[in-house]
Formats: C-alpha cells, structure tokens, sequence
C-alpha cells in the first residue's frame, strides 16, 4: 500500500461507502521537509484572498509603531495568535483619478485590481486572484474557489475583468458539493480511467476551437476582444479537462468530511458564525488537497449588511446614523462591528493554520489577502484604507511587520503579494496606482 | 504630472518669488491658494474640548442640541401621523415594522422601508414630498437662538435678527446658519458628517477651487489688489498624512465659477468688494450635484497667516431652492432623512422663512438668503491655464446629473407653482424600486406594497443605484 497525499480511508457505515483522506503528513514529504517525496515536487503556495466590507476604525486598529515590534491594536487583537504570521499595512491610499468615487466599490476595485474602477460594480481588469492563479493553479482540479459567508454568490471579488465576475458557492453544502461532490474522481483507486463524460466535454470543445478562427474574423474589435475573453475561459476549462483527464502525478489522497447540512446562511452575526469555519474548513481542506491552490472567502458586500439581531441598525447603516462619540471620537457601535469582521477573518486563518503541512502549516504555505472597500467608512474615506496580509508563501514573505505606507497608493501591497507569490512581474496597478515599488523590506 | 506642472508654473513664478522674497512698496505681488475646506459656518457656543460621554454640549446656540430627525420608531410614528390618509394600522406597522428580522438584510429593509415612507407625506396620497415639499406639513426646525455668527454684513443695515461676527461686527447677514445651523450633519467642530465627507471628497478630487490674489503694492497692505477665485482642472494634492499640501501648482480654469473682484488687503486680512454676482464652486460630495454656487451681493475675505496659508469666509445671498436642492437631493430626500437624521421639509420651511434677500420685484417674495462658508487654503501657485480648461467630464456620471437636474428642475417647478410634479426617472427618488428588492421576506411585504406609494415612471427607470 502507497501512502501519499491522496490516499483515502474507506470503509462501510450503515451500507454506505464513508471515505475520509488523511491530514498531510510529514511521510508525504521528503527529508527536506519542503517538497512531496512521492514526486519531488515543493508544497505548492497557495494563494487566498479574505473579504470585509467597511473597513475598520483608525484610531483603533492603526499601530502606533512601525516595523517589527508594533504593538497590538484593540481591533486586530482577535489576530494576536497569527501576530507573528502576519504584516499589518497602514496609510495606503486609492487614488481615483479621474473615475466617480463609486461609494463601497473604488476602494474594491483598486484593492483587487490595482487600478480604480470605471464602471460600479465591475473591476477594471482581471483580480489578483486570477492573476496569480494564471500562475499558480496549472495542474489543480479548480483554478480558484470563491465562497461567500453571508450567502449572496454575487459576493465575489474574484473576476476575469469587466462583467466577468467569478460567483461564489453560497452555502457550506454547495462548495461542498463543488469540491467534493459530483465530478471528484478518486485518483487513488487501481481502476482508475478517465470519466467518459469528460471525455465528451473534452471532444465538444474541440471542435468549437476548430471555428473559433472563421468566427473571430467577422467581429469588430470589441467582440473579438470580448470573444477572447470567452475562448480564454474555454481555454481553461480545457486545461481543467485535460488536468482531470490525466491521473494526476500526486494521487489523490483528499479528506473528505461529511456533507454539511443545509444552513441558514445569511448576514446575521451569529449565522456566519457558524458558517465561516465550515466554509474556511472546506476551502482549508481544498487547499491542502490540492483541488485548488486559490481560495477567496468573503463575508459581506462592500457597504457589509452584517447584523446583529435586535440591533435595528446593523452595521453599514450603524457607519452613517451612528454619531462620532465626541469623547472617543470613533462610532463605538461601528467599532464593535469592525471586531467582529477581524473575529472571522481570525477564524478564516485558525482553519488554515490547523493543518499541517512538513515544518509548517498550511497558513505558512499561503498568502491570504485581506481586503476591503472603504478606510473609514461613515464619509466612504478611501485614504488609510487597510490592508492585512497573512502567511509567508512559503518563507517567501517576512512577517510580524506593520509597514506604513505613508499614503503610497495600495496597489504597492498587491505588487509584493505577486512578488511573493513568484510571479515574475515588474509592476502593478494603473494610472496613478501603477506602481513598481513593492515593500521590499518583506521580501525574504 | 505634478512635476511637469510645477515646470510650467516656475517660470511665471520665479519673478514673484523674487518679488515675495523682497516684500517693497509698489511691487507686483501674487499670492495663490487651494481651498482644502469649505464648509457652512454653523456652529457656536460650545466650550470647546467640552464633552461629557457620548454627547456634545449643546452650546449657547442650539439650546437643545443637534436637530435628529427619522433615527427611531417615534420619530417615523409623529411623522407618518401628519397624514391624515394613513390609517392608525398602517402608521403603527411601518413605525414598528413587525418581523423585521426576517428580512435577509434587515437594516437595510428598515432604512428603505422608512425612506420610502418619508418620502409620501403630501396632504393625499401619491405627492413625493422631497420634489413637492410645500404639499407636506412643516415638521419644524429648531433655529439658531445665539446672536454670533460668521459672515458679512450684506444689506449694509443692523437688523434685528442679524449675527454679530465673533470680532464684533454688527448686521452680518447668515440667515442660513439661523435657519439649518442646529442640523447635526452640518454642526460640529470638525467632525460633522458632511462637512467631513464634502471635504474628503474635494480632497479626493471631485472638485477643486483655487483663489489668487495680486497687486501692486505690498502684498500685506495693498488698496487695490485683485482678487480671482475659481475652479481648477489639477485635482488637489496631499502629503503622507493626507494633508493638503503647499505650494502645488494648479491652473485655474475660467468658467462659470469664476469670478474676479477688487479687494483690499490690510494687515493680511484680504477683503473684497461686495459684487452682484459671485461664481465659485459650490459644496458637493456627488459628481451629480457639484457644480456652480452663485452668490449675489457676494463677498470674500480671508487672513493670510504666517506660513502663506489662509482662512476666512465666503458669503452672500445664494438661491434657498439652489441650496435645498443641493442638500436635499444629493442623494435622495428619503435618504437624507434616515440615513443623516435631517428633514428635507423641514429645511424647505425653514430657507422659505428665514430668506431674507434676491427679492422679486413682481411676487414680493425674497428668493435668496444669506449664507456664509468658511474655507481654509493652502498655498499654492495658481497660474492661468495654457489653454482653456473646463471642469473635467466624469462620462459614468453624466446621466446621473442629467437626473439630478431634471428632479431639481421639477422641484422648482413645483415649488414656484404650487403644482404638484413627479418623480424623474434615473434617480433614487423615493427608494424606487430599491425599497422593492430589499424588502424580500419580510412577512409585511405584501402589505407595504400594497400601502405605501411609489414613484411611476412614464418611460422605464433608469440607474436607481442608492448612493
């Protein structure tokens, strides 16, 4: 018996096939620790983004000092745990240009793209998740996973450019059932043959590549551009075919978790307290299994509709109705609702940190972006708009720094997450947010 | 581009420099300044660093405090209880809105539940009332009972009800601040809502004003200075901390914000004289309603400090329809209501019978009121552009202010007419059909459609996006 990464306990429970995967174990690795003894291949970094909306208060989550030994806010104290494993960046700024500021979705956009957006609701260009799963996700079952929390799968931060949004599984049962449902083949079993009906998606594609050149001929330039970006995902999805139809070099050994039953899923507090560390289990698990090496979790729209029950405001209309507290001079019902966002994002990081992988975890074998809309969000402020980064790709990236950006454009961070991520490019962003400046202080 | 403007503007300015550096008698001076606030002058009376938890002092002004208007069950209860169409079952279902919890998003149910809701308070049915506010019972707004004000003296009379000037000055005309100075987005020592998002958004580029100023004597003491203020194409710049920073170059554009006035400088105090019409850029934090703030019998003066930087105040009669559809209509009437606790009826009343200025010779009736802003500038070198500039087009934001002016329009229309008008298309002008989407679920959904009014559009609505 071959024990590697996707090797499957089988067994039988009450007449029903249960199969569970094994957590990865350091038998998989070899003796540097770093790379799969079965193929020789190094753990592949994964790449994750985390989405809140609202942002966060200034005067309570900026850290006074700068660099290494920064001291803990009062709302990144639910990330104290992950300190060590995380860079903290103030003062970025969005710089709109000669764009609307588009109330809850500038800062997105320029957070996700590098570049302020045009258009409401739409990014200017691919997100950089995409753009490092271009990279990153050859040879994965899935190029990338989107999930959202709160139950809404237009709540994806994750798209090829324009209207061309990724959606995400809404509920823990459909990215469940996305992962590790229909379509998942188990690679380990001695019988193993290509799925026929792959087969014939693969045949039907085929022949539509065969008319693409006659078709493209007779559009104009934006239906050419638009039909490319549409053969672009055909593309893929051959290449996801082609993945699926080879036996993959690391046979398969995924744990798979029971089904989760279906949940109420919505903005409510406590709902999403629940269904976040299913979902981040989930996607945790895909990751480690290599069904996907990109993995987005969201947990609200941009202007986040999260609520408490029995508070009639909840908290986007809490950042408009609630007054400054003239003492204090933040919203403190804001503020509580700020904690709650860092509270998931730490739940998000726990599930990736709770699985090991050689020396590490699979946190230390990622990057997790986390992102939002506005810096402060009672005047939609986009200036000091937070940014907070977990993991080290692989050691790739320093961490435990707050760096201060002292009004650099934001796009600097997503640079040196690409850097980080291996991607070989020099500069990121647009207009005035093109940068080819990244924080090299982090570079490992 | 910054760089390439600071080139261009070298040139010019290398010979005033050398004239600034040299201060003398009968020499050309220029001095130049980007606006980095500009906001109303309200607010006086409070101690100030007093508070205790949670609440401001009210100060000597606003004797009960801010004005909140539509932030409870109560507040929304007295007001659908002005409408003697409602029946006590709906009045008490929207006030309390039963199974609110229901909804996917709740708060966000209650807060288009409630702005559709304010937004029907004609005395029958189907009146919008933030186009038509004349048709709804004045709610009442608390005015300013303090005697200090900001401002000028417009009418060159002492009136009863004018503002004394923190230095003294009697007759200064700000019925403005007596009228809207006690409403709590607007009321505040730097912190109040709108002031904050008005000014952010300036300083983020929505607009920029720009003043300069030059003679020929001493740039401190000169009787026949000029003084230029107007809009600028070159978005304004800040340092690391998200300063406006000084001695940037910016053109300035002369469009219809633009206006040129004689002035006098004395000890650094720069006042202009009063002309019939003053053009500059007005308060926005919406592409859709920036645009031309014109002030009649308008005035400006403004202290020049050590470091060249400046403050003072811009004043004069603006239209009370102009600056209660600015306010009003900015994002919708309804909004404004429940999101930012102001009423906009209650501030048409309160403009209507605090205007005190344009009157029309043929009604009798003042179309104007007196108004005061404060700004604050910093140095800059303001140059004249090489070719002629306009205010720079946002093309996703036009059809916006297509529908901001066409509401504004029908506002006016229905406001000088006593005809009731409707909802424009392309706005979100009574929640219209935002308030249909977020209600899904509720177990009084039914009900509220069936009950509440709505817009109706002749032609299909165009982009309702709430803002």
């Amino acid at each position: 018996m071959k024990l590697d990464r996707r090797f499957l306990l089988r067994g039988t429970c009450q007449g029903a096939l249960a199969v569970m995967g094994l957590p990865f174990l350091d038998c998989f690795l070899d003796n540097k620790g770093q790379a799969l003894a079965a193929t020789g291949k190094r753990i592949p970094t994964r790449f994750n983004t985390f989405f809140y909306g609202l942002g966060l208060t200034k005067s309570l989550w900026v850290p006074k000092g700068a660099g290494r030994n920064y001291e803990t806010t009062e709302q990144l104290k639910p990330l104290e745990a992950f300190k060590q494993k995380m860079n903290v960046f103030s003062g970025s700024r969005v710089m709109i240009d000669d764009n609307p500021n588009f109330q809850h979705w500038s800062g997105v956009g320029a957070s996700a793209t590098g570049m302020s957006p045009s258009k409401n609701g739409q990014f200017d260009s691919k997100t950089i998740d995409q753009t490092i799963a271009d990279v990153i996700s050859r040879g994965a079952r899935f190029k990338s996973i989107a999930a959202a929390c709160a139950g809404d799968p237009k709540q994806s931060y994750s798209s090829l450019g324009g209207p061309n949004n990724l959606p995400a599984e809404a509920s823990p049962l459909s990215l469940y059932t996305r992962l590790f449902g229909s379509g998942f083949q188990d690679p380990s079993r001695t019988d193993w043959k290509p799925n026929p009906e792959i087969m014939l998606q693969q045949s039907v594609l085929s022949v539509v590549a065969e008319d693409r050149k006659r078709v493209t001929q007779r559009l104009g330039a934006s239906d050419q551009a638009r039909l490319d970006q549409y053969f672009t995902s055909v593309r893929e999805s051959e290449q996801q075919i082609a993945a699926e139809l080879k036996r993959p070099d690391i046979e398969a050994k995924v744990e798979i978790p029971t089904a989760p039953e279906e949940m109420t899923v919505n903005s409510a507090l406590p709902n999403m307290r629940k269904v976040l560390p299913l979902m981040a289990r989930l996607g945790a698990l895909a990751l480690a299994t290599d069904q996907t090496r990109v993995f987005n979790l969201s947990i609200s729209e941009p202007g986040s509709q999260m609520f408490v029950p029995g508070d009639p405001l909840g908290y986007h209309q809490s950042t408009h109705e609630e007054p400054l507290d003239p003492v204090l001079a933040y919203q403190p019902r804001v503020a509580r609702y700020n904690v709650y966002s860092m509270e998931l994002f730490a739940a998000f990081l726990k599930e990736l940190d709770a699985i090991q992988e050689g020396d590490g975890t699979l946190l230390d074998h990622s990057l997790v972006y986390g992102f939002t809309d506005v810096a402060f969000a009672k005047i939609h402020a986009l200036d000091g708009i937070p940014v907070l980064i977990a993991g080290s790709a692989s050691g790739r990236m320093k961490t435990g720094h707050h760096i201060v950006g002292e009004g650099s454009p934001v796009s600097r961070v997503g640079l040196t997450v690409q850097k980080a991520m291996g991607l070989s490019v020099d500069s990121w962003g647009g207009g005035s947010m093109e940068t080819k400046s990244p924080y090299t202080e982090l570079m490992a | 581009m910054i760089l390439q403007k600071h080139l261009l503007a070298f040139s010019s300015a290398t010979a005033i420099l050398a004239c600034l550096s040299q201060p003398a008698a009968s020499a050309p001076w220029v001095r130049g300044f980007v606006v980095g606030t500009y906001e109303p002058a309200f607010r006086y009376g409070g101690r100030t660093g007093y508070a205790r938890a949670g609440e401001i002092e009210p100060g000597s002004d606003c004797i009960h405090g801010n004005t909140i208007h539509f932030s409870n069950s109560e507040q929304i209860r007295r007001a659908l209880s002005f409408q003697p169409w409602r029946s006590p079952e709906e009045i008490k279902i929207v006030s309390t809105l039963p199974g609110l919890e229901q909804a996917k998003t709740p708060d966000q149910a209650r807060f288009m539940i409630w702005d559709r809701a304010m937004s029907y308070r004609g005395w029958r049915h189907g009146i919008e009332t933030y186009i038509n506010p004349f048709a709804a019972q004045d709610p009442g707004q608390p005015e300013v009972v303090s005697r200090i004000g900001d401002g000028f003296n417009l009418d060159g009379k002492i009136g009863a009800h004018d503002f004394v000037s923190p230095d003294g000055e009697k007759g200064i005309d700000n019925a403005l601040y007596r009228a809207w100075g006690c409403d709590a987005p607007w009321r505040g020592n730097g912190n109040a809502t709108l002031d904050m998002r008005s000014n952010d958004k300036m300083q983020e580029g929505l607009y920029t004003m720009v003043i300069r100023i030059s003679g020929n004597q001493d740039p401190m003491n000169d009787k026949d200075a000029t003084l230029e203020i107007g809009y600028s194409p070159d978005k304004i710049v800040k340092d690391a901390r998200g300063i406006v920073t000084t001695d940037f170059s910016y053109r300035i554009a002369k469009t219809a914000q633009y206006t040129k006035m004689k002035a006098r400088v004395a000890n650094g105090v720069v006042e202009t004289e009063q002309v019939a019409e003053l053009h500059a850029p007005r308060i926005a934090w919406f592409y859709d309603h920036a645009g031309d703030a014109e002030f009649h019998q308008g005035r400006i003066r403004l202290a020049i400090d050590a470091d060249g930087n400046a403050k003072g105040v811009i004043g004069g009669y603006r239209s009370w329809r102009d600056i209660y559809a600015q306010n009003t209509f900015a994002q919708d009437g309804g909004q404004q209501g429940v999101r930012e606790h102001e009423d906009g009826v209650a501030l048409y009343y309160a403009l209507r019978r605090n205007a005190d200025g344009m009157r029309d010779s043929k009604t009798g009736q003042n179309m104007g009121i007196s108004t005061a802003y404060r700004i604050t500038a910093a140095a800059a070198y303001v140059v004249d552009a090489s070719k002629p500039a306009e205010i720079t087009a946002l093309a996703p934001e036009e059809k916006r202010r297509e529908a901001y002016l066409r509401i504004v329009n029908n506002m006016k229309k229905a406001t000088t007419t006593r005809i009731v008008q409707d909802v424009t298309p392309g706005t979100s002008e009574g929640a219209y059909p935002n308030m249909e989407r977020d209600i899904t679920g509720l177990p009084i959904a039914d009900y509220l459609l069936k009950t509440l009014d709505r817009p109706h559009f002749d032609d299909p609505p165009g982009p309702q996006a709430s803002k």
